[in-house]
């Protein structure tokens, strides 16, 4: 059989059988589609609007849930459980188990999300009550509602980006 | 920037499967249907791309959940698998002159300094 004849390619020695596409143009290529696939790949990875806002929505009712009285638990039991429930389809409805809490940009807008729901909490705790008027704990759901979709979505852009961005 | 030693990989070297390697590096474990549609190839295509490199030890598949309780096939490169496309890339990169390092998140390619 005769053998193959070989190819330089910078400093390697390569078969020509190898070497179909590896001059630079077409290694270029090649890396210029990767980029393109990238794109692609942050742009997929992201959780679609609806998954933010029914999340964001989570929360509201989890803040409005310490007007509720004697429901309370109730309110604070369904916003935790549909919560839990959206975070275990999330791999399911992006279709890749990217998370965005393992990126350094999304995880610093996720920190700034969590301290804020952590204050959400604390004025839930101590300032909404059964007997609070009721625009207190409205506009408390609604503020909760409002900034955690708005952080959310521009957590799902810095990932994006991240996933965009990685080797 | 971490310094990968360039490699030439016959079985990463393929346009499909090269595209099924990088898309899973960025994207760690991924659905088939996402894979597919990301990259615009027939299921039959991908299906013996993913199963040519499962069978050299570069990703694992597993069936998993799905919507409507269908269950879907998952791909993830190992270790192998990652080193391996690691050093392929590293290696495209030398031939047309970049540094072999893979870029960190937020970092640009550097092109190789010129001989003194």
């Amino acid at each position: 059989m005769e053998k193959p004849s070989t190819f330089q390619v910078g400093k390697f020695r390569l078969a020509d059988m190898e070497t179909e596409d590896l001059s630079p143009r077409g290694v270029r290529e090649q890396l210029n589609t990767l980029q393109a696939d990238a794109v692609v790949a942050g742009r997929r990875s992201a959780a679609p609007l609806w998954y933010l806002t029914a999340q964001a929505l989570c929360c509201a009712v989890f803040v409005l849930s310490f007007s509720f009285g004697r429901w309370e638990a109730m309110g604070f039991a369904s916003a935790g459980v549909a919560l839990c429930l959206l975070g275990m389809l999330r791999p399911v409805i992006t279709g890749t188990r990217a998370d965005p809490w393992a990126y350094r940009r999304s995880l610093k807008v996720g920190a700034v999300l969590a301290a804020f729901l952590l204050v959400m909490l604390g004025a839930g705790m101590f300032a909404l009550g059964p007997g609070s008027p009721p625009a207190v704990p409205a506009a408390a759901a609604l503020l909760t509602f409002g900034v955690t979709l708005a952080l959310g979505i521009r957590m799902e852009r810095a990932f994006s980006r991240s996933v965009t961005d990685a080797a | 920037m971490t310094r990968v030693e360039p490699r030439f990989d016959e079985l990463v070297h393929g346009a499909v499967r090269l595209r099924v390697c990088s898309m899973l590096a960025r994207l760690g474990s991924t659905e088939f249907a996402l894979l597919r549609d990301s990259l615009k190839v027939s299921d039959p295509t991908l299906s013996k791309h993913l199963k040519h490199l499962e069978q050299a030890g570069y990703l694992q598949l597993a069936k998993g959940p799905g919507l409507a309780g269908r269950t879907r096939t998952w791909a993830e490169l190992t270790a192998k698998g990652q080193a391996a496309f690691d050093g392929h890339v590293a290696f495209l990169r030398e031939v047309i002159g970049l540094d072999a390092g893979i870029p960190q998140p937020g970092e640009s390619p550097q092109p190789r300094p010129s001989p003194k």
